[in-house]
């Protein structure tokens, strides 16, 4: 298994950069917003658990286009579905390296720039929360990538497949982070989150599957 | 031995193959021949399973080696890390291959002519072995060396009980082969 999830990180980050480019996109969108809020530290303080949550979205759709469309152009998904693996494993591997490359450095960065910018709102609940977030993001992307195989506007149509599917880890994900500074407990939001992505990780990588033996062996 | 019952297979609507029943017998090498888009290819990706027919079936059919005729692209992968990564995918181990490609084990994928990653992905039939060979224009980009290799790798592979299936637009080389035409001129 091993040689298959180290191509298949290679491809994400080797070839194209993409942990680097999670950590860069995060740490630029979000200075963005600081410079366009202002420098009052106490709106800044209040807004920042919500705008890492969202920037965190923003970021895990950059490697989107890459996640199938490299192995559909050079046939690897013949490969993939003529294996002796079955298909859904294979698939949680591509899930779990497109986490490697992009979910895990813009929880990191993520996690980072709370303390920075926000240090009341920072708990060690929150570096959780958005890992889970961003692993929940990878599977739903998963989904967007495999749904849009082969289509000229991959890109758009994966933003707009993925959107809504990520609005209640979103919801649930930035009432955690933000819940130090209502005084409230985060573990509320934090185990509606867990539940999602639990079964999101766990479902994406069998119709993830389904829909890539589809696309490719449909005449 | 393979036995195809009726197969008819299409692609986008299109019939490329109608009502086809034949047997292909061990140590046989089957050309696929035909101008660009007569269905090939599409064939060839029915016979493995890549296509579901429209009718018909494929019985008996061995275990086999599915080679595409996609190249591979010029990245900063190495032969040696694209190798391991098809022996782990089809559960075999990535041995010494017949193709020369040894000095160029560790040379990235964009440093590579088309020549040497055609060797490089031809290299795949060694990483198991299967007793059928699906192979979708494995002559392209090949110096005369190199389909010296591939004419003897065959031979063997035949001679051994094996079963090529070849879709190519160089016939001439397997002179001997049984042949099935695509397109105008077929059956």
């Amino acid at each position: 298994m091993m040689p298959i999830f180290t191509r298949m990180l290679a491809r994400l980050t080797r070839a194209r950069g993409l942990h680097t480019l999670s950590v860069v996109f995060f740490a630029l969108a979000l200075t963005a917003f600081v410079f366009g809020i202002g420098g009052n530290t106490s709106d800044l303080a209040n807004i920042t658990p919500g705008l890492v949550w969202a920037v965190l979205l923003l970021s895990s759709l950059l490697g989107l286009p890459l996640l199938l469309e490299t192995d559909w152009a050079d046939s690897t998904l013949d490969d993939f579905i003529l294996s002796p693996i079955p298909l859904p494993a294979l698939m949680a591997l591509k899930m779990l390296a497109h986490i490697a490359a992009t979910a895990l450095p813009a929880a990191i960065a993520a996690t980072l720039c709370v303390f920075a910018m926000a240090p009341d709102a920072f708990s060690p609940q929150l570096g959780i929360g958005l890992l889970l977030g961003g692993i929940s993001f990878s599977a739903i992307g998963m989904l967007g990538a495999a749904l849009t195989l082969g289509s000229s506007r991959a890109a758009t149509l994966q933003a707009v497949i993925v959107m809504p599917l990520a609005v209640p880890p979103l919801i649930f994900g930035a009432g955690a982070a933000g819940a130090p500074l209502l005084g409230v407990s985060p573990v509320m939001p934090l185990s509606m989150l867990a539940a999602f992505t639990v079964s999101a990780a766990t479902l994406a990588p069998f119709a993830a599957a389904a829909i890539v033996r589809m696309k490719v062996t449909t005449p | 031995m393979l036995m195809l019952e009726n197969l008819t297979i299409a692609r986008a609507g299109a019939i490329m193959a109608l009502n086809v029943t034949r047997t292909v017998k061990a140590g046989t090498v089957l050309v696929l021949k035909g101008p660009n888009g007569s269905g090939k290819t599409s064939f060839l990706r029915g016979l493995a399973g890549l296509l579901k027919p429209e009718a018909g079936a494929l019985t008996n059919a061995p275990s086999f080696h599915w080679l595409s005729a996609q190249p591979i692209p010029p990245s900063l992968e190495t032969p040696r890390e694209y190798l391991a990564f098809h022996a782990a995918l089809m559960g075999g181990q990535a041995g010494a291959s017949p193709f020369g490609i040894n000095a160029i084990l560790d040379t990235p994928f964009n440093r590579l002519s088309t020549g040497q990653r055609q060797r490089v992905k031809l290299s795949r039939l060694m990483v198991s072995d299967r007793k059928l060979w699906l192979l979708d224009e494995p002559s392209d980009g090949l110096d005369a060396a190199g389909l010296e290799t591939l004419l003897t790798l065959i031979a063997s592979h035949t001679d051994n009980g094996g079963i090529a299936v070849i879709a190519t637009h160089q016939p001439h080389l397997w002179p001997h082969a049984e042949t099935m035409q695509f397109g105008a001129g077929a059956a």
